[in-house]
């Protein structure tokens, strides 16, 4: 699904993030990249959703070289970024707005998309992620968890095959973080649907990632460590077994977390 | 509640203004109950065209003004290499008071119509251009991207987040500088001209001491500054009614 290989990029500064980075995800993996601030996890999300351009190497996706955003990546950021002038219904439908916008060109709306459904697309999804009741009203004017099943929704209402998403519950309390994972682990079961999620936090790293990736310092040269979750992951009870603890432990000490608390 | 507020703002307006032409002579301040009578038996005559031909100079330039600043700030917002280009040359101009142009302006373009437009248009589009400039250029990167990552191009952007993000800065531009507008608008139509709120008050009223006239059309043109107001306080709550949502 994703491949890259001797990806470098580095921003204007001349700060460089990745030094012939190679990686790659296979289809209906589920993934989270672990680090520190300013490591470059945000950088690799923003590659891989053709946001940004790498200075060298390569980067498929699905086997093509991707030179701009493509239309069945989806991408949810931390500060949600909903339009603050429309409702949640329209925001949901933001995507399929700009679809029809362009029409069936392939470059900004994949050639068999079905637009005629896109209402219901829409409603479907505001009703499975339990935000219909507030459709009607501005972002301003929900929560931040709702604010955050609306970017979701808008994502998911454009039929994704891979989905990512920088730090999407970092700015929510403790019980709707939990709520929202167990929401992602549910579409998870459901869709299979690629998801690359990156997060500071280890427990939501351990929570959504089958597989993990911890990033360290740049210039990343190589994928640092990775770890594989056992088959009890993304059952509901994982968060109370021993393999959870465990893997939790492991990311700890392979951060050096302990060893700065020492 | 709004409409309680003009209403007692009014009230309380006309008695000050009652009091102060008991305390002033009042041939040259007279009672408001005397000025409002000769404005609503002018208004459909004399007073009333002089009304409707300042009204369409204001409103005219406030529309060239919003074709011509919006569009070019939502574009030095979003490109900051243009904006770089041009924002010495703005931060020049802006602060001048276009007001000093007027000679220039009735030179070039003559006594007419166009010369009180551009003038007005002139003020309005550097008040829009700045703060049409500056709220989309505070639109978060997150955002765009986020836009972006939905298959937006430019077009897109343009159409769904900086329009809509401009909006209330235009509202917000003309709020702030609609009184400003009004008020050269009364210098310009005092020079050269024949018709207008600013030549009736100055020539036809004051001029020939017609002091009730000349109250009667200072209310005309206040009515021209709060109608203008009013609607745009109207368009605001209409066009962007996130922003009133509580």
């Amino acid at each position: 699904m994703i491949k890259t290989s001797d990806l470098c990029f580095s921003y204007p500064s001349g700060v460089a993030v990745f030094d012939r980075f190679s990686w790659s995800v296979s289809a209906g993996e589920a993934w989270t990249v672990i680090g520190p601030s300013g490591c470059g996890k945000s950088t690799l999300l923003l590659l891989i959703a053709g946001l940004l351009r790498p200075d060298d190497g390569s980067l498929l996706i699905n086997g093509m070289q991707l030179e701009r955003p493509r239309p069945r990546t989806g991408l949810v950021l931390q500060e949600y970024g909903l339009l603050p002038w429309s409702t949640v219904w329209e925001n949901a439908a933001l995507g399929l707005l700009i679809r029809g916008y362009y029409g069936h060109d392939g470059k900004h709306t994949p050639a068999d998309e079905d637009l005629t459904q896109a209402k219901s697309r829409v409603d479907h999804w505001l009703e499975r992620l339990n935000i219909d009741h507030v459709k009607d009203r501005f972002p301003h004017q929900i929560s931040g968890g709702q604010r955050q099943r609306t970017a979701i929704a808008r994502t998911l209402a454009l039929h994704p095959d891979l989905i990512l998403m920088d730090e999407p519950f970092g700015a929510l309390d403790a019980l709707t973080r939990e709520n929202m994972q167990l929401l992602m682990l549910g579409l998870y079961a459901e869709h299979h649907l690629t998801h690359v999620i990156v997060t500071h936090n280890i427990e939501e790293a351990v929570i959504l990632g089958k597989n993990i990736m911890i990033l360290c310092n740049p210039p990343i040269g190589s994928v640092e460590i990775m770890v594989n979750n056992d088959s009890s992951w993304g059952t509901r009870g994982y968060r109370n077994t021993s393999e959870y603890l465990d893997r939790c432990r492991y990311l700890r000490n392979e951060m050096g977390v302990n060893g700065a608390l020492a | 509640m709004r409409w309680r507020n003009v209403v007692l703002g009014t009230l309380t307006t006309l008695f000050l203004w009652q009091v102060l032409s008991w305390l002033i002579d009042q041939r040259v301040f007279p009672a408001p109950a005397m000025v409002i009578s000769v404005f609503f038996r002018d208004i459909i005559g004399d007073l009333g065209r002089h009304l409707l031909i300042s009204s369409w100079r204001v409103v005219a330039a406030i529309i060239v003004a919003v074709i011509a600043a919006a569009p070019a700030g939502m574009i030095m917002g979003q490109s900051k290499m243009i904006n770089r280009y041009f924002s010495p040359v703005i931060y020049i101009i802006h602060p001048i008071p276009k007001i000093v142009f007027l000679p220039v302006i009735l030179v070039l373009l003559g006594s007419g119509d166009v010369s009180k437009v551009f003038l007005i248009a002139l003020i309005l589009f550097f008040q829009i251009l700045v703060v049409v400039r500056d709220a989309a250029a505070d639109l978060r990167p997150e955002l765009i991207n986020s836009v972006r990552s939905l298959g937006a191009g430019r077009r897109a952007l343009f159409k769904y987040v900086y329009f809509p993000a401009a909006l209330p800065a235009v509202l917000t531009a003309l709020r702030v500088s609609v009184g400003t507008a009004v008020a050269v608008l009364f210098i310009a139509e005092s020079f050269a001209t024949t018709s207008g709120l600013g030549y009736y008050i100055i020539i036809e009223a004051w001029g020939a001491l017609r002091y009730p006239e000349m109250f009667s059309g200072v209310l005309a043109m206040s009515t021209l500054g709060l109608g203008l107001y009013f609607t745009i306080d109207a368009l605001e709550r209409k066009l962007s009614p996130w922003q009133s949502a509580p």
